[in-house]
């Protein structure tokens, strides 16, 4: 009797749908949390078997090696740790880079894939076959190798002695200007721009008044150009771009630029024809069509799958490795290759790269939520 | 790829008791499986490096081979993983390879905080530096600003930092993760030298078309004691590792030939020969092997000497001078315990 009754009480909990579901979740949580500490365990005691530390203390030691292309000053003497963002910032600049080159090469190529034109349209269906189907790491070997049959430093092709192009890289007058005078500058155009743009005044307002303050900073010495000359073994001076950065930065643009033309060119195809006729019918010209009719319902078909284009470039910045570009990966290999640490250099690797990435699918979304937002308005 | 490489033997190792030291147990393993698994530097001519008909040859595959003579009697009985510098500590570590005869630099951390232990030192090396003969470069004190070329993952860009730091001066390196690849944008040009121990210096400038076109500085940046490593807690397999390589310096000292063995074994009456060829077993009891353990060592591979000359001196594309790597008697540091 009790049995039964016990059996049916179980039966009803059993087969009540929330239940249920709430105890397959717990079981499931409570296997993949036994999963990961079983995983733990076992590192650490087998780590401690075969006399092996294990810790993250090591950070904290000096780093030893050098790096060759840095952001902020890099000393051997300085930590792993620092090492670590050091190369981070690295792999920061060579994304943003060539995410921002990557998508104007892509929307280029996109419109390329349909124009009317039907050389520029067979151009661009070529780049995007070659592109896509190749191997982003043999195109980036093969941009590194076609660097190196550059003329030697010693006979660097230059243009009028300001420019060189070797073997060790492209070199190129830069800017000298003191941080302060930068900064004013900046500021005084962002206020002009704010006050201007409040009281419905021209574009070119801020641009007038920025081209001033460039001119009367140069005249009076506060900027000036650092142009690059021969020194030694190198060149001193001026901007550097290294064979190793531009063929990461080359390999990353070109390829990506490829997936970029596709999501571009679908985008815009996404756009109802009855649109496009729409537009026309109300005497709107090509470029006001495209402006205010077919841009603002493409970027919200292009925007998701453009996120995760940037966010493979990211990650894909760390192939940078292998053509000798001192990014994230490269400082953690390097590390792990002098202290043995695999396991807390890869965790950290992992953590490292999720941040970005995930921030940048975050910032995507709330771009993507803000279009939904005023094309649905 | 090598990184690959390394997680996974990682996580073989640290999920499953593979690889886990134990005195004798390598022994016993490397007996079941019928060959010693060696980590070598792959492709590094004079080291390890397959000759046209497949045969891995090189000083460090001699050794090898010496210690499979060791425990078959067979110098044949080795099996060759190329090791990259990312993976070799690991590979050894999860038991993928018994021991690493790879031109590994014996360091403090390598020899204590990764679970390894070292052999004795084989071959006494120094990092120098590789430039080409038309650069005019005569020492590494006129490269100041000058950019290295450097392999990754070993000691040379510590060293090299060192160097410069102490003579306050300053480099631009340029580290690429396969050794291959940075050879090969040294030998196109990209860096004003190139960097490491001079023997691998050799090695690398004997794979170009063109040896003759570059030259490497006598000058010697650190000192790079090149020693095998097994694992921690097999004392055991250790013992027949450092023997190995003794018993080679020994046959040298002692003027045991690769030619002469038969007869040394039939004629000789110095004991020391006469216990280093196996006259009296008990003494390789104690080790685990045979008693002509140290006997078909030298009958298939010659002594010291002969294995320098061969793979790395004047019978080598390399042409490298014994320097350091004399016996003590004729004023180098080549020296071992004794065979009592």
């Amino acid at each position: 009797m009790k049995t039964e009754a016990w059996r049916a009480s179980f039966g009803r909990w059993w087969y009540d749908r929330r239940t249920r579901s709430l105890l397959l979740q717990l079981a499931t949580a409570a296997a993949i949390v036994a999963g990961v500490a079983w995983i733990v365990e076992t590192t650490a005691t087998h780590l401690a078997e075969r006399n092996m530390s294990a810790g993250f203390g090591f950070l904290r030691q000096h780093a030893g090696f050098v790096i060759g292309e840095t952001l902020i000053p890099f000393d051997a003497q300085d930590s792993y740790l620092r090492a670590m963002l050091v190369c981070a910032l690295n792999t920061v600049l060579v994304s943003l880079l060539a995410c921002a080159a990557a998508t104007i090469l892509g929307v280029v190529i996109g419109l390329g894939r349909l124009a009317p034109n039907p050389v520029l349209h067979r151009l661009a269906s070529l780049y995007v076959l070659l592109f896509r189907n190749t191997p982003l790491l043999l195109q980036m070997i093969l941009w590194y190798a076609l660097l190196q049959t550059l003329p030697p430093m010693r006979q660097a092709l230059s243009l009028a002695d300001t420019i060189f192009l070797s073997q060790r890289g492209l070199r190129l007058p830069a800017l000298d200007i003191q941080p302060a005078v930068l900064l004013a500058i900046v500021a005084a155009v962002a206020a002009a721009a704010l006050l201007l743009w409040r009281t419905g005044a021209r574009w070119w307002f801020p641009v007038a008044i920025a081209s001033l303050l460039v001119a009367a900073a140069a005249l009076s010495g506060h900027i000036g150009v650092d142009y690059p000359v021969r020194r030694g073994f190198n060149f001193a001076g001026g901007l550097e771009m290294t064979p190793e950065f531009t063929a990461l930065f080359a390999g990353l643009m070109l390829y990506y630029a490829a997936y970029i033309a596709e999501i571009v060119r679908g985008g815009i195809l996404a756009v109802p024809a009855g649109q496009w006729e729409a537009a026309h019918a109300l005497g709107l010209s090509t470029w006001r069509v495209m402006r205010h009719v077919v841009v603002p319902q493409a970027l919200r078909v292009i925007t998701p799958p453009l996120t995760m284009e940037y966010v493979g470039i990211i990650k894909s910045s760390s192939l940078g490795i292998l053509v000798g570009y001192p990014e994230l990966f490269w400082s953690v290999s390097t590390m792990i290759g002098q202290t043995g640490h695999a396991i807390e250099g890869i965790t950290l690797l992992m953590l490292a790269y999720l941040v970005p990435s995930l921030g940048a699918a975050a910032g995507m979304n709330a771009l993507n939520r803000r279009l939904l937002r005023t094309t649905a308005a | 790829m090598r990184f690959l490489v390394a997680i996974v033997c990682m996580a073989i190792a640290l999920l499953t008791t593979v690889g886990l030291a134990q005195a004798g147990q390598t022994l016993d393993a490397v007996r079941a499986r019928g060959s010693v698994k060696c980590g070598v530097n792959m492709g590094a001519v004079g080291f390890a490096a397959a000759d046209s008909s497949g045969m891995v040859k090189g000083f460090d595959a001699d050794f090898c081979r010496a210690v499979a003579a060791a425990v078959f009697g067979d110098a044949s009985k080795v099996t060759y993983l190329a090791i990259t510098a990312a993976s070799r500590f690991p590979m050894l570590q999860s038991g993928e390879v018994d021991l690493l005869f790879s031109q590994n630099s014996l360091t403090f951390s390598r020899d204590t905080a990764l679970g390894l232990t070292a052999g004795p030192v084989y071959l006494y090396d120094g990092q120098g530096a590789m430039v080409s003969i038309k650069s005019g470069i005569k020492s590494i004190k006129d490269m100041d600003g000058a950019s290295f070329c450097l392999a990754p993952g070993g000691s040379s860009e510590l060293n090299l930092n060192d160097w410069f730091n102490a003579h306050k001066m300053t480099f631009k390196p340029i580290v690429i993760d396969n050794s291959e690849a940075a050879r090969r944008a040294f030998f196109a040009g990209r860096c004003d030298s190139y960097s490491g121990d001079q023997s691998d210096l050799a090695s690398k400038r004997a794979l170009t078309p063109n040896p003759q076109d570059y030259a490497i500085l006598p000058e010697i940046i650190a000192k790079s004691p090149l020693a095998p490593l097994v694992r921690q807690g097999d004392d055991q397999w250790l013992s027949i590792v450092k023997w190995s390589v003794y018993a080679v310096i020994l046959a040298e000292e002692d003027g045991v030939t690769q030619a002469n063995v038969d007869d040394q074994l039939a004629h000789s009456t110095s004991p020391e020969v006469q216990r280093l060829l196996g006259k009296q077993p008990e003494l390789s009891k104690a080790i685990g092997l045979q008693a002509d353990w140290a006997f078909q060592i030298v009958k298939q591979l010659g002594n010291y000497g002969e294995v320098f000359e061969r793979n790395l001196g004047k019978d080598s594309p390399l042409h490298l001078p014994r320097a350091l790597n004399r016996l003590w008697t004729d004023g180098g540091l080549i020296y071992a315990p004794l065979m009592i």
